[in-house]
């Protein structure tokens, strides 16, 4: 048997007595299953066959014993739940979306802030650099230590100034009025 | 089903509504428990929402549906399967002597005495539940659903004829089974 016709035939049947052609045929006409030949060479056998008929008879009464099984709908509040857990999972969903493409660079949003830290950093530097060298003709002091000496807030506040997202959220940042009382019309 | 792969939020609230109680009452004839019927369909309608990108309409939408059930039901049983069989370990009855065990229970020492609807609806309910699960989901989807042959076995996965076949086996089973309480 090929493994096409194993799939054609009832997956249960290893734990099943072998098939019953004329069962399956009855069975079927009872489903209305059954093409209109078919249907009509099986009406004539029960016409005609007393014990086919009571095999039918009974099998259909059973089929209908069913109809006392309960039935279940779903609770009142089925519908508001089932959205609601929708609603969390789109909202999860946008979230790991969000976090996945970020993630895919992590440096790709420190990329401007760390600019803006290099390049503040370096006109801290110089101009520090200028007046130490100035200051340290005058006080003694070398330039390396000059320059630390200049850049000493930068360097107090680079734990703070490190998780700056962009160059675009400082400008936001300037942006916002430091009184917000100026923005209310008069 | 086509607006909600466009992520219309109205739409998927209407599907909802529309096939809750389809849902609901497909899985409570497979597990018997209201509850775990409840979860199984909104599990279900999880499912379709994560999946709208990928629906093809080129099967109902029904069908669609209940393929995803059959399969949510399908695990539901073999998960309680294995369950049982941890607890039970080689204890386990036979579930055959089940439905005898029920009879015996409800009809007690007159057994041709008239069973009222409750106990024949847990007769009825245990000769079910004695079918093999895939029976079962045939029987469940052609009863209450009203599937046609052709329909059960795009849900199943199955040829025509197998479904013909599986549901002759179950049609028969049930027969043996309740066939003195006719």
């Amino acid at each position: 048997m090929s493994e096409e016709q194993l799939n054609e035939r009832d997956p249960d049947s290893d734990e099943a007595a072998p098939a019953d052609p004329q069962l399956e045929e009855l069975v079927a006409y009872l489903d209305g299953e059954l093409a209109s030949d078919a249907a009509a060479l099986l009406e004539k056998q029960l016409a005609s066959n007393q014990n086919l008929r009571s095999a039918a008879d009974k099998l259909d009464r059973t089929w209908k014993m069913l109809d006392v099984m309960e039935d279940a709908a779903a609770g009142a509040d089925f519908t508001t739940r089932t959205l609601d857990s929708i609603q969390i999972l789109s909202s999860a969903s946008a979230q790991t979306q969000e976090i996945t493409s970020s993630s895919r660079d992590p440096f790709r949003n420190l990329a401007p802030a760390g600019l803006l830290l290099w390049g503040l950093a370096g006109f801290l530097g110089t101009t520090g650099g200028i007046l130490a060298s100035r200051l340290s003709a005058t006080t003694g002091i070398s330039d390396a230590d000059a320059a630390l000496l200049e850049n000493l807030d930068l360097l107090q506040n680079y734990g703070d100034m490190r998780p700056l997202p962009d160059l675009e959220f400082l400008q936001q940042l300037h942006q916002i009025p430091l009184n917000p009382a100026q923005e209310q019309p008069e | 089903m086509l607006k909600v792969s466009e992520d219309d939020q109205t739409a998927f609230e209407q599907l909802v509504v529309r096939y809750q109680d389809r849902l609901v009452g497909f899985f409570f004839h497979i597990v018997h428990d209201r509850t775990v019927a409840e979860d199984l369909a909104q599990e279900a309608f999880l499912r379709v929402f994560r999946a709208r990108d990928r629906y093809e309409p080129t099967a109902r939408f029904s069908t669609w549906l209940f393929r995803i059930a059959h399969n949510l039901a399908s695990n539901q049983i073999r998960g309680a399967v294995r369950r049982r069989e941890v607890s039970l370990g080689n204890s386990s009855q036979d579930s055959s002597s089940n439905l005898d065990t029920v009879l015996a229970e409800q009809s007690g020492l007159m057994p041709t005495r008239q069973l009222d609807s409750d106990e024949m609806q847990q007769l009825v309910r245990q000769a079910v539940s004695q079918l093999s699960e895939r029976q079962r989901t045939a029987v469940v989807l052609h009863r209450f659903e009203e599937m046609s042959y052709e329909e059960i076995g795009e849900v199943m996965g199955l040829g025509t004829v197998a479904v013909k076949s599986l549901l002759s086996r179950a049609r028969m089973k049930l027969k043996e089974s309740l066939e003195r309480y006719l």
